[in-house]
């Protein structure tokens, strides 16, 4: 993970969310790039201005310094020169980094440009849009004569007349912006249609801002600066009385006040994203709505003014609400009354704290602490859902996390709310409950999925910030740090690129001892059968599964259907998917090193970088993959593989919704969105025609003139959601789930069977369901407290095979009790000898003080 | 905080990952900028590191560290920008040539001050927004002397630190409260008047207004010194208008009380149209608060043959042009009669219009009863007559009476400023006394319960003497 993942990637996502949204209203891919560019200039417009003055402050500013400078230097030498220079800046407030402040308006505008650029580069939804005249929106265009594309030029000829247009411009300015836009169009020469016009729209706008700021269409108005002046003057007025008169209990009521109504929203974001508006209603939004109401006017009474207006509000609305809550559930209509008295509650609210934000004057201190607190609200939120995942390490990290980001925001926001707005808390909580809202799968991918790397820049950024914090008042010493942190960034970047490197070189060396086994293996009785290893995701042995209160009836029944050889009590050494796979794959128990680089390695075996691949391949076997990419990051080493298909990028698209179901699940881990329970997946599963399954179709029916290896994981049944929190109908959810499996096994097993009789086949659960205790990793259980079917629901597996040779694989599958021992096995099958057995793992399970010994539950 | 921004930018630009960087031609400009400003500043902070370690010589400016430590104690003298530099200007001087410690505070990158290079005065440019107000609120200073009215007032964004033991106004304008927006001088402890005649005027507002009674005190008006030593300094001017006939120098105030809000531009066309030469002159404020209303002044005026704009910081050449000028409720009236001794046309503003300023509280408010003394008075009746009234103002007004009225008004004409230097000093050693008081007084309380305590332990001590 890259820096990227912590300021591009939320906003590819919410523009991803923005163009999927206008496409949803225009019907069209077209009209919803230009609205989308549209869009995203009107959101940039304040921070432009912003930027815009930054600018001018700079030019002013420099224009002062320049002439007095050049004097000094003429005057002046040496230290006294420099001395001199110094002095003047101190006068002055400046420093001559300050002149980055030019690069404002860059830093609005390139963010969301590369966001466009990796969203629309990346989309499969656009590839194969048709468009009169332009033509495949995810291509290039070929317009001038089915060679040359056209819609570069385009975009250059109006980026140079943007740039001739914009005032104040020098000569060394356009020449430098006229080599820019030449760049520009080399880059993007081979773009896709789509991207070309979101940028042109972009510039296309700036030509009429520039018209317009040449006051080609401007109207004279007629001068009221008194009216509006005395309308400010009055507002500030009433501001600072208000404020004087406020007590320090209105103001810890009225912080209260905002948590609560914090709390309602987030609650409903819970509803709308599991329940869905038909049975939106619940208790917590209106409590919470109710105690935010009741603070503000408690802290109104604290500050004794504009009390009735407040009291007739809460006498309209009480009881009309208190009426329509208590009636009786009705189904879901617009007029429901449960949903009219939430929204009239909180409306309610926000007036009520609408009318204190108001009238309050700008602090900043208070700003910062209002942003922080509202969203460490929310970080807590999640933070106690996911309390089981997160070890001291990372919580501490999380928090950190959980202040930086909104201090970051704080700062970056500070000069534009101190500006131009008057709902100072209100938009700094709503801004931070979206930055949080944004940032939490950023976050959640730092914390869970991917890499160290990323947990080292978040660190070093941590430390930067808080390091500057310390330093705030000592302005010379932080330039100092500045020179410091960047010699220990960069050699520390160094440093982890040759670890990794070498972690990298040791494996390689490992594994390529390790293939010299296979070299030492008789081949005249090798034959070489296709195999099909099918990984079924979290299902357990069929006991277990009984046990558990699932009817194992109809998978026995399909297995033996089969003709498939089902083995009892079978059991992973690796309690997750990917360490189940991995240890499986590579006939090792465990890795060494950090958590975060075990995941590396865990994914580039899952990838194919596995002995069994590479011995497989080393056989003349070519290997298939239809694996998502969870399971194998961003690397292959199997001869065939799809890369992301477009299951996996319907989830990006649905990213959105994905992050509300996640906050609303409460969790953030992995699986959001790979959840087949909830039902406002149907998308997802409907649109599978590029999907992982049609592509393992496709790999049975054609003809192989290999012999084929092809491993594939499912997405069924799919294990509870991980949130550490067991639901009321989580078994229920996975025998509805695990029926759906059952179908799509029996679909693939079918066209085996037609197309590929002779094959292995083998059906492997990578771990168990978690249906029961906390329906996670029993992290605060104690050994004694541990049951066999608590450990078999975490590691228990299933495993069936189909044999071509049943009599041969009898030979060598009397010990199968393990994942880990099915390659073993069908390695000693293909060369029909028993040595590959001696790779066979010790069955020895132990998790969290409890032992699964050979079968056996100690 | 900014530094923290900084940090946040640094973090950005600092971390080795892939970049993901891509130019476009609008932003490019400003990336090549940021990159050689950038560059400069690696270069200044090695030098900064390579003198602080290599040449610890110290130089004229870092001998008197003393006053960095205790700056604190020094006064401050805030200006709102440049326009106010002619009241300050002789005061800094004074301030300079009397080796005495000092603070300036300005909101204007173009204020003149900045450009002063002395030890002795400690300049600081702070920015108009909140986030400069919010620390000029809380500045420390024995004494601070402004020319901003409303600082404290509601409906002002400068709130009076209350870590300023004594808060002095002075006038930047032959003007006088009056002419200020209503709460002008209520949280200052001090006026700084230019003439006992504005004495009643401010007793009177207070009075309407039940506020603290502020200490009055004449020095005079630096701004006329400063203008009078420009204009001395002034003796040859280039002329932009054809000197054929009398120039007529124009110079509205802004708002409700300009002349141009008022009248309109139509005189300015039915002078020229009459031969006269005209300069107009507007307030700066007009630019900032009425651009609109100041554009199609500019339109309407700017095809007249003989009017020309001015647009110089100081007025200073145009009034040497002009022979007589035509004005409002500005100050500028008194600068061009007792600097230039030539008479003055007011152009009569209705008191209706200005409900938001101090002169409500006045039965009529100083320039406005002397407006007969430094020319003619013209109102709505009377405008169409304009042309004719500058003829005979021009040869009948006599000068003399300007003169007179100077002197009767303004105190100290031509060197006000040591008068106003002692004035602070005295109010700087008087907080000073004070709090060292305050210190003795809290001493002796200490001593005196000592003492107390140890009175009390002798008598315990006594009466058991006396019961053994």
């Amino acid at each position: 993970m890259s820096f990227y993942h912590y300021t591009i990637f939320p906003l590819e996502q919410f523009l991803a969310f923005l163009l999927s949204l206008l496409h949803g209203i225009t019907g069209s891919y077209l009209l919803a790039i230009i609205l989308l560019s549209v869009v995203v200039r009107i959101i940039t417009t304040p921070l432009e201005k912003i930027a815009h003055k930054s600018v001018i402050k700079e030019q002013a500013i420099s224009s002062v310094l320049t002439p007095q400078i050049a004097q000094l230097k003429k005057t002046f030498k040496g230290e006294e020169r420099h001395e001199a220079i110094k002095r003047l800046y101190t006068r002055y407030c400046y420093h001559p980094v300050y002149a980055v402040r030019s690069m404002f308006g860059l830093l609005v505008q390139l963010p969301f440009f590369l966001a466009a650029f990796f969203m629309i580069s990346e989309s499969t939804a656009i590839e194969g849009v048709i468009v009169p005249l332009i033509g495949d929106l995810g291509q290039q265009d070929k317009l001038l004569w089915g060679v040359v594309n056209l819609l570069p030029f385009i975009m250059t000829g109006v980026n140079l007349l943007a740039l001739y247009s914009t005032p104040h411009f020098s000569k060394k300015d356009y020449i430098q912006g006229v080599c820019i836009a030449f760049l520009f169009l080399v880059l993007l020469y081979s773009s896709p249609a789509a991207l070309l016009i979101y940028w042109t729209v972009n510039n296309l706008i700036s030509l009429c801002k520039n018209f317009l700021s040449l006051n080609f269409f401007s109207k004279k108005r007629k001068f009221k600066v008194t009216k509006k002046e005395k309308k400010v003057a009055k507002q500030s007025q009433e501001a600072t009385l208000f404020w004087q008169e406020e007590s320090h209990y209105g103001q810890i009521l009225r912080l209260g006040a905002y948590f609560f109504f914090f709390f309602a929203l987030q609650e409903i974001i819970c509803l709308l994203a599991i329940e869905g508006w038909e049975t939106i209603a619940s208790k917590k939004v209106f409590a919470f709505s109710g105690l935010s109401l009741g603070l503000t006017i408690a802290s109104l009474y604290a500050k004794k003014a504009k009390l009735k207006f407040l009291i007739l509000l809460l006498l309209c609305v009480f009881p009309v609400t208190c009426w329509a809550y208590y009636l009786p559930r009705k189904p879901y209509h617009i007029l429901n009354p449960n949903l009219l008295a939430i929204v009239f509650l909180l409306l309610a609210s926000v007036i009520a704290l609408l009318s204190r934000v108001k009238q309050h004057n700008f602090n900043t201190k208070e700003y910062f602490l209002y942003t922080l607190l509202a969203s460490l609200v929310g970080f807590v939120f999640h933070w106690s859902n996911n309390i089981d995942y997160l070890s001291l390490e990372t919580t501490s990290l999380y928090f950190i996390i959980a202040i930086i980001l909104p201090l970051i925001f704080c700062t970056l926001t500070f000069a534009f709310l101190c500006n131009t707005s008057k709902y100072i808390h209100l938009e700094g909580i709503g801004a931070c409950c979206l930055l949080s809202f944004l940032f939490l799968p950023t976050v959640h991918e730092v914390l869970i999925w991917n890499n160290y790397l990323a947990e080292y820049a978040l660190l070093l950024s941590i430390l930067f910030i808080l390091i500057s914090f310390l330093l705030y008042k000592k302005k010379e010493t932080i330039y100092v740090f500045f020179g410091i942190a960047i010699l220990a960034n960069s050699f520390s970047g160094f440093s982890q690129i040759i670890s990794s490197q070498k972690t990298n070189q040791q494996t390689n060396k490992t594994l390529a001892k390790r293939l010299n086994f296979t070299k030492k293996l008789a081949t005249d009785k090798l034959v070489k059968p296709n195999i099909y290893f099918l990984i079924a995701e979290s299902t357990p042995d069929l006991t277990t599964t009984e046990q558990l209160g699932v009817s194992t009836e109809k998978m026995t029944g399909l297995l033996k259907k089969y003709d498939f050889k089902i083995y009892n009590s079978t059991y992973s050494l690796g309690r997750n998917s990917l360490s189940s796979v991995s240890t499986t794959l590579n006939l090792m128990k465990g890795i060494k090193g950090k958590s975060a680089a075990r995941k590396v390695i865990a994914r580039k075996i899952n990838a194919g970088d596995s002995f069994v691949n590479r011995w497989l391949q080393t056989i003349g076997y070519h290997t298939v993959s239809a694996m998502k990419p969870f399971m194998t990051g961003e690397y292959n080493y199997y001869d065939e593989y799809p890369g992301s298909l477009s299951a996996q990028k319907q989830i990006q698209w649905d990213f959105f919704k994905i992050i509300l179901q996640g906050i609303g699940q409460r969790e953030f881990k992995f699986d959001i969105g790979f959840n087949n329970n909830s039902d406002s997946n149907k998308k997802t599963d409907s649109s599978q025609k590029n999907d992982y399954e049609q592509f393992l179709e496709e790999v049975i029916k054609r003809n192989k003139a290999n012999p084929t290896f092809v491993i594939y994981h499912g997405k069924v049944p799919m294990h509870s959601q991980n949130s550490g929190v067991c639901r009321e109908d989580e078994t229920e959810r996975y025998i509805k789930s695990y029926k759906k499996g059952l179908i799509l096994l029996e679909k693939k097993l079918a066209l085996l069977r037609k197309y590929d009789p002779t094959s292995i086949v083998v059906i492997m659960g990578d771990h168990g369901p978690y249906l029961r205790g906390d329906c996670t990793v029993l992290k605060n259980y104690q050994p004694e407290q541990i049951t066999e079917l608590l450990m078999r629901d975490r590691i228990g597996t299933l495993v069936a095979i189909h044999w071509p040779n049943k009599n041969k694989a009898a030979k060598y599958d009397k010990k199968l009790l393990l994942n880990q021992d099915i390659f073993p096995i069908i390695f000693s099958y293909l060369y029909d000898s028993p040595k590959p057995l001696s790779l066979q793992l010790k069955p020895v399970a132990t998790f969290f003080g409890r032992t699964i010994d050979n079968g056996k539950f100690l | 905080m900014f530094n923290i921004f900084l940090m946040a930018l640094y973090i950005v630009i600092a971390i080795p990952f892939n970049a993901h960087a891509y130019l476009d031609p609008a932003s490019g400009n400003a990336l090549v900028s940021a990159l050689i400003a950038l560059a400069g500043t690696s270069i200044y902070m090695c030098k900064s590191l390579f003198y602080k370690i290599f040449n610890r010589q110290p130089t004229s400016f870092s001998t008197d560290t003393t006053q960095l430590t205790n700056a604190d104690k020094t006064l401050i003298i805030f200006s709102e920008g440049k326009n106010y530099w002619s009241t300050f200007r002789p005061i800094v001087n004074e301030l300079i040539k009397k080796k005495i410690y000092f603070r300036y505070f300005t909101l204007d990158v173009y204020d003149p001050a900045l450009c002063i290079d002395s030890k002795f005065m400690q300049s600081k440019l702070f920015s108009k927004n909140r986030r400069s107000f919010a620390k000029l609120a809380k500045i420390k200073a024995p004494v601070m002397l402004a020319t901003t009215p409303n600082i404290g007032a509601l409906n002002y964004p400068m709130k009076r630190s209350l870590q300023v033991g004594h808060l002095v106004h002075i006038f930047h304008a032959m003007a006088n409260i009056a002419d200020y927006r209503k709460g002008s001088l209520d949280y200052y402890d001090s006026v700084i008047m230019v003439g006992d005649h504005e004495k009643i005027p401010i007793r009177m507002v207070e009075a309407a207004r039940q506020t603290k009674k502020k200490e009055l005190v004449t020095c005079g008006l630096p701004y006329l010194d400063d203008l009078y030593r420009q204009k001395q300094d002034l003796k040859t001017i280039e002329t932009d208008l054809n000197k054929i006939s009398t120039t007529i120098l124009v110079a509205p105030s802004w708002g409700n009380k300009g002349c141009f809000s008022e009248y309109g531009t139509d005189f300015v066309e039915h002078l020229s149209q009459a031969g006269y030469a005209i300069i107009i002159r507007v307030h700066p404020h007009s630019q900032i608060f009425e651009p609109d209303a100041l554009s199609h002044w500019q339109e309407t005026t700017s095809k007249l043959p003989n009017v020309i704009w001015d647009t110089e910081t100081f007025g200073t050449k145009a009034m040497q042009q002009a022979d007589i000028l035509i004005s409002d409720t500005s100050s500028i009236r008194f600068d061009f009669a007792f600097l230039y001794n030539k008479p003055v046309i007011t152009l009569d503003i209705p008191i209706e219009s200005r409900e938001e300023y101090e002169a409500v509280y006045l039965d009529q408010p100083w320039t406005e009863m002397v407006a007969n003394q430094i020319g003619a008075v013209v109102n709505h009746e009377s405008i169409d007559n304009l042309s004719e009234i500058v003829n005979s103002t021009l040869h009948d007004f006599p000068r003399q009476k300007l003169k007179k009225l100077r002197d009767a008004t303004v105190a100290n004409f031509g060197n006000s400023a040591p008068e106003i230097v002692s004035y602070i000093l005295k109010k700087i050693n008087e907080k000073q006394i004070t709090s060292i008081d305050s210190k003795i007084i809290e001493e002796l309380h200490e001593v005196k319960q000592k003492l107390a305590e140890m009175h009390k332990e002798i008598k315990d001590l006594q009466a058991a003497q006396q019961k053994n």
